[in-house]
């Protein structure tokens, strides 16, 4: 296949590669853009480690063709907070130990966000409901959706 | 083997040109739910991959009937007030992200016990349109399915909308699966009854999902409810005769034992709690 | 009361900002320049004779730098036990003439591109001859069922038997002498870790003739020890570097990653990395074979048990792994925390042509304990007794013998009960809650 040249907004930045249309964005972001924060869980869109949100909305990057992010507005979890300036959903996260291994909280924070953009008092079961993409296998869940209640609470 | 080559269509025309340009050496690609993970795994065998993103095909439309893009994605699908009963199957796929990438008419070509979608499209009396370019055809969709990852598109054919006509009457829908959410199913149900001013059922479809090769329009089910109240004979009939009438396999999920059982039990539930 | 410095305080983890913004780094974050990635071929059938792999084709892809087969393997065959004397060495690290299970690794192809290495390997063209598989515990203990283990029977040995046995008393006796015979089967089938993250491991050949391996095993010692003893290198030439595993539970601790990406970095000189797809991680990485445990109980009218007979089969899977550990340990924890004078166990690590098993929480012990108390629940139901008064008054105190001949010190199963009785307003006579672990007078 031809290599061709995607160009997007990478949390607000615009930039562009060179790739094969079929490579996955997941693995363009972590291997050409060093995007480390989106993980590789499955490769079959079932983890949700991988999560993303292109122009607001969640899609596994895994599933998605580069060529898909022509144009589009691309939000990964550096774009939702950092070390010095947290977003209070990884604030909420941290106090609640809602990490553990830490390998879904990328996917989780980031999904979790979404949904807040889109509902800012989401019920336990809409909370529930956004995160049913998003594996996680050490904690139990029970924390990480106090980490989002305790957001959706204070705000 | 490796892909040769990728189109991206702007157009249905320039779809249909290269699906008659390829045929079978091309793989659609729409949301990309289905066919990424084998991309992924290098598990394609077609050389050419045709995606169906910008072709322009995932408008909706309502005009007496509702027609909807086949690339209309899943979320989309999921807040049509129009089509509850839709709607309410398609909320049950996947999760937030997948229904936000895959299409309705993606989910036609999804394996067993996968494809809830067309659960609910069949109990809507939903037909295919398929185009080509020679033209346009529309396929029932309780005979769009013939076999096991089997459907009657001719060579060169695309999918192009689903055609739903104004639903009538009371419909419901339950998927009974191993998770809550983000799971496929062991049996899903839909069922849909309009019934006269008396009580009396005059129409009835009961389509039954992962309880066959594909999805299937429980028609003896349904025969069993016409001309009868919705009363508890009434509805154990159907479901004794959906459960007779289904071939359900088995796989990591469920036996077809526990399948056949289910499907009797949810037909049971999903008319007791029909509105 | 005593100033307890840290404990009782609720701290926060010390790398959950990290974790939290996703800078944590795991093994798949790990980069070089000039990495190469790998993709293993794997054995598409249960058991058989592996009599030629060809791996002409993918060695010719464009993009494919080596294929790694078990002759490039300087110490083919090991067992990760070996560390603590447990032997015959029985797994190779490729498979050379037999395929003892599907999905058994048989050589890697070593390329530019993760796309590049999974092409290739679909050119590798593998000569098999299949022979009829033993797959279930049952098979391979039948009479003359074909012996796939290389010394002739399909179980370990334990000192020379193939069970390990735990005794005390005499149960015949003790079941002459019961007022009820009370048996049950229980079984745990298959079950897998699923951690998110998957086994991945980055080896960099360094100038000075180490190795840099960078792995998420959860055993950094059982990696580096086996490592040198695969691939002959003295300690000091394997700097391991552990670091954040996304998840463990026991799945990360078998050695089966760090090898053969070691060899690929020696032999193309260049860093390799192999990192499973989730394919591979339920279908080749070690899952817990399922038990079967057959008990058999002699119990007096007022609920006391006075004979216990277990017999338990594993299904270890092909190899070894930690099966036989885990099966001693299944085995020593059989009859319960619970005072019976005639104890039998024989517990038996049997193999078979499925995916290999190993450790996973609670390692051959949350079978043993799902075993027994459900056994002590029908126990309380066939005497119509209250399942938490069969506990108390069947619980071990400090100062009885265990079957395993030890002496029982530090004993708390009746006051941990006690604390959650009351946590759930369980109504118990006043016995109970008089009961203590060192209220036995001998």
């Amino acid at each position: 296949m031809e290599l061709v040249t995607i160009s997007f907004k990478l949390n607000g930045r615009p930039v562009a590669v060179v790739a094969s249309p079929l490579e996955n964005l997941r693995d363009v972001l972590r291997e050409k853009l060093q995007v480390l924060t989106v993980k590789a869980g499955c490769g079959q869109g079932g983890c949700g480690s991988c999560t993303v949100l292109m122009n607001g909305e969640p899609v596994v990057s895994c599933l998605t063709p580069i060529v898909n992010a022509q144009g589009q507005e691309i939000t990964t979890l550096e774009g939702i907070g950092t070390f010095n300036n947290l977003h209070p959903l990884q604030q909420a996260f941290y106090d609640n130990f809602a990490a553990q291994c830490g390998y879904c909280s990328s996917g989780m924070i980031t999904v979790a966000k979404a949904l807040l953009d889109h509902n800012p008092h989401p019920s336990r079961e809409q909370i529930i409901d956004a995160l049913a993409g998003n594996v996680c296998r050490c904690t139990g869940y029970v924390p990480i959706i106090q980490a989002i209640e305790q957001v959706t609470d204070s705000k | 083997m490796p892909i040769e080559k990728f189109i991206m269509p702007e157009s249905l025309d320039g779809a249909l040109d290269a699906l008659n340009e390829y045929g079978t050496d091309a793989l659609l690609l729409a949301g990309g739910t289905m066919v990424m993970p084998l991309v992924n795994e290098a598990q394609t065998s077609p050389r050419v991959v045709v995606s169906l993103q910008r072709a322009g095909l995932n408008t909706v439309r309502a005009n007496g009937q509702i027609e909807i893009g086949a690339t209309t994605n899943l979320t989309r699908v999921s807040q049509m007030n129009e089509l509850p009963l839709l709607a309410a199957a398609s909320k049950e796929i996947g999760s937030w992200a997948i229904r936000n990438m895959a299409t309705l008419a993606g989910n036609l070509f999804v394996p067993p016990p996968a494809g809830d979608a067309a659960v609910a499209l069949l109990a809507l009396d939903a037909q295919v349109v398929a185009q080509s370019k020679n033209g346009e055809r529309r396929i029932a969709l309780d005979q769009f399915f013939t076999g096991l990852m089997q459907n009657a598109l001719k060579p060169n054919e695309l999918v192009t909308r689903l055609v739903v006509p104004k639903p009538r009457g009371k419909t419901n829908f339950i998927k009974y699966a191993r998770r809550e959410a983000n799971a496929p199913a062991i049996v899903s149900v839909a069922a849909r009854i309009v019934t006269d001013p008396e009580g009396i059922i005059t129409e009835a479809r009961i389509a039954l999902g992962a309880a066959n090769d594909f999805p299937m329009r429980a028609k003896n089910a349904e025969a069993a409810l016409v001309g009868s109240g919705l009363n508890t004979q009434a509805i154990a009939n159907a479901a004794n005769a959906a459960m007779n009438e289904c071939k359900p396999f088995s796989d990591a999920l469920a036996s077809e034992w526990y399948r056949k059982k289910m499907v009797g039990v949810y037909v049971k539930r999903v008319l007791e709690g029909i509105k | 009361m005593k100033q307890l410095g840290i404990v009782g305080e609720s701290v926060k983890r010390r790398d959950g900002i990290a974790h939290v913004t996703g800078q944590t780094r795991y093994v798949d974050d790990v980069s070089y320049p000039g990495m190469l990635w790998l993709k293993m071929v794997r054995a598409p059938v249960h058991r058989g004779i592996l009599k030629k792999v060809d791996v002409s084709k993918a060695e010719a892809y464009p993009g494919v730098h080596a294929v790694v087969t078990a002759k490039d393997v300087p110490n083919n065959w090991y067992t990760i036990l070996c560390l603590i004397g447990v032997g015959p060495n029985d797994e190779p690290v490729l498979a050379d003439t037999e395929i003892m299970w599907r999905g058994e690794p048989i050589c890697a192809v070593v390329a530019e591109s993760e796309e590049i290495a999974l092409e290739a390997a679909q050119l590798v063209e593998l000569d098999i001859e299949e022979l009829p598989p033993v797959m279930t515990v049952d098979e391979a203990l039948a009479e003359g069922a074909p012996a796939i283990k290389k010394w002739g029977n399909n179980t370990f040995m334990y000192e020379g038997k193939p069970y390990r046995r735990v005794f005390i008393g005499d149960v015949e006796e003790g079941f002459a002498k019961a007022d009820h015979i009370i048996e049950g089967t229980y079984q745990l089938n298959p079950y897998d870790h699923v951690p998110v993250e998957t086994q991945t491991c980055v080896v960099k050949p360094e100038p000075d003739g180490r190795l840099t391996v960078h792995s998420n095993t959860q055993a950094l010692y059982f990696t580096k020890d086996n490592l040198g003893i695969i691939l002959q290198m003295p300690d000091y030439k394997i700097r391991l570097v552990g670091g954040t595993v996304g998840g463990g539970f026991g799945g990360k601790v078998d050695v089966v990653i760090e090898p053969v990406t070691a060899i690929a970095a020696m032999k193309t000189g260049r860093p390799v990395k192999w990192r499973w797809t989730r394919t591979e991680e339920f279908r080749n990485s070690s899952t817990v074979g399922m038990y079967r445990m057959h008990y058999k109980d002699g119990v007096m009218n007022d609920g006391r048990i006075i004979a216990r007979q277990v017999i338990s089969y594993h299904d270890a899977g092909a190899y070894h792994r930690h099966s036989p550990y885990g099966v001693q340990k299944h085995a020593f924890n059989l009859a319960g925390p619970y005072n019976i004078p005639n104890v039998d166990i024989k517990a038996y690590c049997v193999y078979t042509n499925r995916q290999p098993s190993s450790a996973l929480r609670g390692f051959g012990v949350t079978p043993a304990s799902f075993a027994i108390e459900v056994q002590m629940d029908k126990i309380a139901r066939t005497l119509g007794m209250d399942p938490w008064q069969i506990r108390f008054l069947n619980a071990y105190r400090n100062g009885q013998m265990k079957a395993v001949r030890k002496v029982v010190e530090d004993a708390t199963l009746i006051e941990t009960m006690q604390a959650a009785a009351k946590m759930v307003g369980a109504e118990l006579p006043e016995w109970c809650w008089k009961a203590r672990s060192d209220d036995w007078k001998g």
